[in-house]
């Protein structure tokens, strides 16, 4: 497309604020894109980039602010209305109907018909066809959604977005599942995009992407902007954008005061090349104990998997695993948890507790045979001195052992779900996002938590999508990317900083 | 066993499984009994296929959609009873008499269909505002206002049937042969049939039911209205109730509170023998329509054999779970592939 229709808007949004349950997540936004440029926006996790691209998008409605598009006002209330004014959007997950075809998800909702009003089946195919030969993958496009790998539902989304022939496209984050040369490809056909006259709005986390492709980097940090940059004006830098996003002054000196004692000489655990096909590869470290491992890495890129395997949920097929010099192989949670190994998951409300019980049932339900009295029953007062001796040890806030779960704030509910397993005195202990949703003050108070716990001689594992947070409490970070350790970086490396490890993390 | 280890054939079978079952019904049942292929034997199996095939269309279109109805059975005998009784109030009021006496009911058979109808399709609303406007979940409302409806049904009739004889033209629709063999209540079942399967493979309410069905968030994300599309499933499968309701009253020529007590669970029976999902999405009304005919040469050739219906009861509740173990073998192999952890 022409030259002169560059540097004219093509949307504009204006002091958008939108809030969830009270808690606003944008605060004030200003966002534009022109025709013909690819526009990233980026932030850390929760800092609004979805939600203010799933505004544009008509699934939410912004609680204030004005959009307009092609210069005119608009007022997008609902996904029908953005495909009208032909805004495309890829979400993050792949959302797609796995109990349809391809070509039936890509014309969802603007079917082909016959004059008759039939299903035009023969030309869907065809021009699904037609547009999987321009992005340049190959999909059975008659093969039901169920049946095709992540990659291809990924394309799927992407050819679903450019069959209503966009003139705004918006990718929230379609790379993570990508490899290299898929998305030098995907690259290719963006820029066609761009050639053409289409804005693009770009989310990723992987910033080195965003300063290959993109124009412009608008920074987003909880819910305000936190800065812009322009190709026109300035190269873009990596560092200068992790800075601008983290907010640099904030964070700086929180975990480099914090004095760690370094790890025992007795090993763990110990894996030898661990792997499970298509989730992670040849993972090798060893635990030691009196040790804390951190594992940093993005969504998705399988440390969940690993940690579900090591705790017996998800069978691993090559490598070795073993504990205290025993090889485990364990066939199932009980198994795992009988060899002392114990695992907290991410999701607490729906995994780690059975929120309309009271603490004292959750805390007690790992280790039942420590609170039978000799009669084989379980006694009711050991139960009640149990509960309040590790409500006071974990300070959880509560009016007492009988409260129910779902009554307790984020943060003390994820309390009683390492009391639980501390109760169970396992000696390894793997945790995923250990503070996720929950505040400063009792993040702060996990991390104490389990600082301590790990000096009676235990070794813990810990992932968390915040690198701070690893920061925080670990000795050593591995940084694991698409299934593999890229790094390992101690706390005696220079690189053990927030931005050290990010760059590891996204310069792969 | 070779047969069943080569893949094609394992292939062939298993897609073709109710044809194979109704086959095998076929035979056995020949060979049980000489009378078995005899005109009135089989115009007996075709009206049962037709009355529970109509409810298990009506019960598919429901789980397609992710939900469940368990209305169907009740209000395919109250909508025609309550149906009755508003007209004899209409015929009161308008002073032309009453058109129920000593349980005999005289009204003109045209009016009661029409009532018969809208009552059920009103039913069928009720489900959709609670299930979809209200967001009670689909098992608790329907069964709520199954039992509401049964009460209505005792009160209205009293607990008494109601005998149709004496209206006119009454047995057309239930009782009617086609060359004395066909029932017309099962050429009605097979249009009916035939429309839902059509709409359902080559037209956009097929994309919007199985779309809503199958990952309700997607469908609206693509601009879908899929409450809309859930709403619009229970009041069909209250029309569809109220279609049965007239074939029933039609056959029986008389209403009785209790006669299609446990019909809706013969209904969610045969669409899962037929492959429907309960979670949304996955089936075929195809396989409705041969697994209703399946069940109804089932229930027939036990009958044969002589088997009481307690008896009956039983071997029908072990065919259900058969097929539901052969459904789900396909699916595991899915499962897997999803890398669903299965703890």
């Amino acid at each position: 497309m022409s030259a002169e229709k560059r540097n004219v808007k093509l949307l504009a949004m204006k002091n958008m604020r939108k809030g969830f349950n009270g808690v606003p997540v944008l605060k004030g936004i200003d966002f534009e894109v022109n025709y013909g440029e690819i526009d990233a926006i980026i932030g850390s996790n929760g800092a609004g980039k979805s939600t203010l691209m799933n505004i544009l998008a008509g699934i939410y409605h912004a609680d204030s602010g004005e959009i307009f598009f092609e210069g005119n006002k608009v007022s997008i209330n609902d996904p029908n209305v953005a495909e009208r004014l032909r805004i495309g959007m890829v979400h993050q997950e792949p959302t797609l109907c796995e109990n349809m075809r391809v070509y039936e998800n890509i014309f969802l909702n603007r079917e082909l018909r016959t004059k008759l009003g039939r299903l035009d089946r023969q030309t869907m195919i065809k021009e699904s066809n037609k547009m999987m030969d321009y992005l340049g993958f190959q999909i059975d496009v008659a093969e039901k959604v169920q049946n095709i790998n992540l990659v291809s539902k990924v394309i799927v989304t992407i050819a679903k977005a450019m069959m209503m022939n966009p003139k705004l496209l918006i990718l929230d984050e379609v790379t993570a599942a990508l490899n290299q040369k898929e998305v030098e490809h995907l690259f290719q056909i963006i820029l066609g995009l761009r050639e053409k006259g289409l804005g693009i709005v770009f989310i990723s986390h992987k910033i080195r992407e965003i300063v290959q492709i993109c124009d412009k980097v608008f920074v987003l940090r909880d819910g305000v902007e936190a800065g812009t940059f322009d190709k026109t004006r300035e190269a873009l830098k990596e560092k200068d954008i992790i800075n601008l996003m983290l907010g640099e002054k904030e964070w700086k000196s929180e975990y480099s005061e914090r004095e760690m004692a370094s790890h025992g000489e007795k090993i763990l655990l110990c894996l030898k090349g661990l792997t499970r096909h298509g989730m992670y590869e040849d993972i090798s470290f060893e635990l030691y104990e009196n040790e804390i491992i951190g594992l940093a890495g993005l969504k998705g890129s399988g440390v969940t998997e690993l940690m579900y395997s090591i705790f017996g949920i998800m069978k691993y097929e090559q490598g070795e695993l073993l504990m205290k010099g025993e090889v485990l192989k364990a066939q199932s949670p009980e198994d795992a948890i009988k060899r002392k190994i114990c695992m907290i998951t991410n999701d607490r409300q729906k995994e780690g507790l059975a929120m309309e019980l009271p603490i004292e049932n959750n805390v007690m339900v790992t280790s039942l045979d420590k609170v039978k009295d000799k009669t084989g029953f379980i006694n009711g007062r050991l139960v009640k001195e149990t509960a309040v001796e590790y409500i006071e040890k974990l300070q959880v806030k509560t009016t007492g052992p009988r409260q129910q779960v779902q009554f307790l704030s984020g943060g003390n509910q994820q309390k009683v779900v390492i009391a639980k397993w501390l109760l169970r005195d396992s000696s390894v202990i793997l945790i995923d996002e250990p503070t996720r949703g929950i505040d400063i003050k009792a993040k702060n108070e996990i991390y104490n938590l389990l600082i301590k716990e790990k000096t009676k001689k235990k070794g813990i594992i810990v992932y968390s999508p915040e690198t701070r947070e690893l920061l925080n409490m670990c000795n050593r970070i591995l940084v694991i990317d698409g299934g593999k350790k890229i790094a390992e970086v101690s706390r005696e490396d220079p690189n053990f900083t927030e931005k050290g490890i990010l760059e590891i993390m996204h310069s792969y | 066993m070779s047969i069943l280890k080569n893949n094609k054939y394992k292939n062939i079978i298993r897609k073709q499984m109710l044809w194979l079952a109704i086959m095998l019904g076929l035979i056995i049942g020949r060979i049980l009994s000489p009378y078995f292929f005899a005109g009135n034997n089989i115009t007996v199996i075709l009206y049962t296929c037709a009355i529970y095939g109509m409810l298990a269309i009506a019960e598919s279109l429901v789980l397609l959609v992710a939900e469940i109805d368990l209305t169907i059975g009740i209000s395919a005998v109250v909508s025609p009873a309550l149906a009755i009784y508003l007209t004899n109030a209409i015929y009161k009021v308008s002073n032309n008499g009453e058109v129920v006496r000593g349980g005999y009911v005289t009204a003109p058979w045209w009016v009661i269909v029409a009532f018969t109808l809208l009552i059920a399709t009103l039913i069928g609303l009720v489900n959709a505002i609670l299930v979809v406007k209200c967001r009670v979940p689909a098992f608790v409302a329907t069964i709520g206002v199954q039992y509401a409806v049964t009460g209505i049904g005792y009160i209205v009739t009293k607990g008494t049937p109601l005998f149709m004889t004496k209206v006119q033209g009454v047995a057309f629709i239930g009782g009617a042969k086609l060359a004395g063999v066909i029932p017309v209540c099962f050429i009605l079942f097979l249009l009916v049939a035939i429309m839902f399967i059509y709409l359902c493979s080559s037209t956009k309410f097929g994309m919007r039911v199985y779309s809503t069905g199958g990952n309700t968030k997607s469908a609206s994300l693509c601009g879908i209205n899929t409450g809309k599309w859930k709403m619009f499933m229970f009041i069909i499968s209250g029309l569809l109730a109220g279609i049965t309701g007239v074939v029933f009253t039609s056959k029986l020529q008389s209403i009785d509170v209790t006669q299609t007590t446990g019909y809706e669970m013969t209904a969610l029976a045969i669409a899962i023998v037929g492959g429907i999902e309960l979670n949304g999405g996955v089936g075929n009304l195809k396989n409705t329509v041969k697994a209703s005919m399946f069940m109804a040469i089932l229930s027939n050739v036990l009958s044969m054999l002589g088997f009481l219906s307690y008896h009956q009861t039983f071997v029908t509740g072990l065919f259900i779970v058969l097929f539901a173990i052969i459904h789900k073998k396909s699916d595991s192999k899915r499962l897997k592939e999803l890398n669903i952890v299965e703890v």
